[in-house]
């Protein structure tokens, strides 16, 4: 079999998974139909209330583990297909077929369910034929009941496997997602389906993408997933292997286990002078006791996923909810809560969800908010009920102009009034910052800066808007480069205007979490770094070799480069002696 | 027996929440309540059945509700699809 098979996927999941394929086929189930004498179809109907009822308990405490493991918006997911299992309309019309047709129970409910699946199969709605996932992770689980079929993959694996398959529900996520799996690789079920979000919830490395599964890729056969870069490589050869076995063990080595062995999470350089780290969390999940007990606050909260576990916008309770458990969990460490930042395109039905032909230069983040009022104002008031007691800021994405920051400070001062009237306490000094991360912000920070209580750098946005290139479009990747000296200049720039207005800065990109980078970002004075929580013990470590006061003098020696190789040469020098510790090289 | 028009307004048509969302709703109403759409009718405390409506955006369906709390059960029916099956809002 060829080496080194290198395939572009998706990245739906972060991190670098090395394992053994095992491919997991949509169960193809032999159903026959089968003639039941009228005496024995009490039997039948008896297996299928067993299998129905066990099954509804199954998805029940699914949905309890998943309440513990990651919180109740996420657990929601499970809702509809509890729904689906104690339909009792069509479980008795399944009994009705059983007598009417003398025939065995299994046959009896597909056929039953085929009706339904045909229907939405011809559906021409992409969104209302995901229905069928829902309804296929039932009649699975009542299947391979009845039909005594064990779940034998759920034992787990006795050594690191990557489990590929069209797609996998939420459900049988929850019961692969410990025992020895490492990795996903689905034809099916991108970053912003409920799939991904377990996945990500859990930690395990996940990739979408078109891998020949079952032709290319067997059971069997070694993978790679990088879900950083996203790419999968079949077969890898030992060179391969070694470069990924060592980025593994450089960036993800086994996410929770690398913050569960941490002692702390102080960043404080050789000179004394401490850089704040925090946490960018997507989803609630097993980070947060770890990050609680080391001290780390959240520097970037991304609101989003209550709405995609939901696919509809949450109301003001059900984000309260959230938004509380989170601050009270971390309190009194900071918690950064962005408010929503979705692309028009991605938005639903309420809010008339648009066909933009440039998405990334449309209808989002402050945008959309701005323009649907309604949810905004429930959005930032169960914010501002959930900010005490605890430690809330409020974060805005995608500022392009000040007329937004001020829109929305009117709007939380509208609100705040009437909590007031109302007798509901809030934390009356809770601070609002704006993301930087469209230039024109960067480039007005000077005045921006006199408007909010902080500036939050979104590295990725910032180069691609910069540089005109879409980071995901591999066409121009050689220009998406956030060491291109005109990214670096609207960092500095932004850094000058806060410090000078005497607010402080977070760099919050995929950037902040670059060692590489560390000197030249604590050179220029950012107060605080946030990132993947898994990078956090190493960036730590890190810090404490560079010392500030180098680090000052070798940002104004990268700011003079001229082009994003010199950046780039320049960086890779300082990371060396940084890493050797060499005296005073460095900065020369 | 009461028969009413209903449209589905809300973009990404009857999928699994908003169906969840009106079974429940007729759940609590002891008629019989119906969906029709075309030659198929569904009963709507069926959640597959519902959802086998494959409804999109911009469909228009005939509710009929029988029993006792009918006029109840069809209004919130119909309050329902015509909040695009919000919560709150």
């Amino acid at each position: 079999m060829r080496e080194n098979i290198r395939i572009k996927a998706v990245p739906v999941s972060r991190g670098i998974a090395i394992g053994r394929a095992q491919v997991m086929r949509d169960p193809s189930f032999q159903i026959v139909r089968r003639s039941i004498p009228a005496g024995r179809l009490k039997d039948e109907i008896d297996r299928l209330d067993t299998a129905s009822q066990k099954t509804i308990a199954e998805l029940e405490s699914t949905r309890n583990k998943a309440v513990r493991a990651i919180g109740e918006p996420a657990a929601n997911i499970f809702d509809a297909q509890i729904m689906i299992a104690s339909d009792s309309e069509f479980h008795d019309s399944v009994i009705e077929r059983i007598r009417r047709d003398k025939i065995n129970a299994e046959y009896a409910y597909q056929e039953t369910l085929a009706d339904t699946i045909d229907r939405l199969e011809r559906s021409k709605d992409p969104y209302l034929r995901q229905m069928i996932h829902d309804i296929r992770a039932v009649s699975e689980r009542m299947l391979s009941l009845m039909l005594g079929i064990g779940d034998g993959d759920r034992n787990g694996f006795d050594r690191p496997t990557i489990l590929a398959g069209r797609i996998f529900s939420p459900g049988q996520v929850m019961a692969y997602g410990k025992r020895n799996v490492v990795g996903f690789l689905t034809e099916e079920g991108g970053p912003t389906s409920h799939m991904g979000l377990i996945i990500r919830s859990l930690g395990i490395p996940a990739v979408m993408g078109d891998f020949g599964i079952g032709e290319v890729l067997t059971t069997g056969t070694e993978v790679i997933i990088d879900g950083i870069n996203g790419e999968v490589i079949i077969n890898p050869d030992a060179e391969t292997m070694q470069n990924y076995r060592r980025m593994r063990q450089q960036k993800q080595r086994h996410p929770l286990n690398v913050l569960r062995r941490a002692r702390s999470l102080k960043a404080i350089c050789r000179d004394g002078r401490q850089i704040q780290l925090a946490a960018n969390l997507e989803i609630p999940g097993t980070y947060e006791e770890h990050l609680v007990r080391l001290g780390v606050g959240v520097g970037l909260y991304r609101t989003e996923f209550l709405y995609f576990a939901k696919q509809a916008f949450p109301d003001e309770e059900e984000q309260y909810r959230a938004y509380s458990r989170i601050v009270e969990r971390f309190a009194p460490l900071p918690v950064t809560l962005r408010t929503f930042d979705l692309g028009g395109d991605k938005y639903a039905d309420h809010l008339g969800g648009i066909h933009e032909d440039n998405p990334a230069l449309g209808w989002r983040g402050i945008r959309v908010s701005l323009d649907s009022k309604k949810f905004y104002q429930s959005q930032l008031r169960a914010m501002l009920r959930a900010s005490t007691p605890g430690n809330l800021k409020i974060l805005i994405p995608m500022v392009s102009d000040s007329s937004e920051i001020v829109a929305t400070l009117d709007l939380i001062e509208k609100i705040k009034r009437e909590l007031k009237r109302s007798r509901i306490a809030f934390d009356e000094h809770v601070r609002v910052g704006a993301m930087i991360e469209v230039p024109s912000a960067a480039l007005c920070a000077d005045y921006l800066a006199e408007l909010v209580d902080f500036f939050s750098i979104g590295t990725n946005d910032l180069v691609q808007y910069t540089m005109a290139a879409d980071r995901s479009n591999h066409w121009v990747s050689k220009y998406y480069n956030a060491t291109h000296p005109a990214v670096l200049r609207l960092i500095q720039m932004t850094i000058q205007a806060a410090h000078e207005n005497g607010i402080p800065v977070t760099v919050c990109g995929e950037a902040a979490g670059q060692k590489e980078l560390a000197p030249f970002f604590i050179g220029l004075g950012v107060d605080e770094l946030s990132m993947s929580p898994t990078l956090l013990p190493g960036m730590a470590q890190w810090i404490s070799a560079i010392n500030s006061v180098d680090a000052k003098r070798f940002a104004t020696r990268v700011m003079r480069l001229t082009n994003a190789k010199k950046v780039q040469r320049a960086l890779s020098e300082a990371y060396d002696y940084v890493k050797n510790q060499k005296k005073g090289g460095w900065l020369q | 027996m009461i028969e009413k028009q209903v449209t589905v307004n809300n973009k990404l048509g009857l999928h699994a929440r908003p169906s969840a969302k009106v079974v429940q709703t007729a759940s609590k109403y002891k008629s019989e309540i119906y969906l029709i759409k075309g030659p198929m009718t569904v009963n709507v405390k069926s959640m597959l059945g519902v959802m086998a409506l494959a409804a999109e955006y911009g469909t228009e369906l005939t509710l009929r509700v029988t029993g006792e709390d009918e006029k109840e059960a069809a209004q919130a029916i119909v309050r329902l699809f015509k909040s695009k099956f919000r919560d709150a809002y």
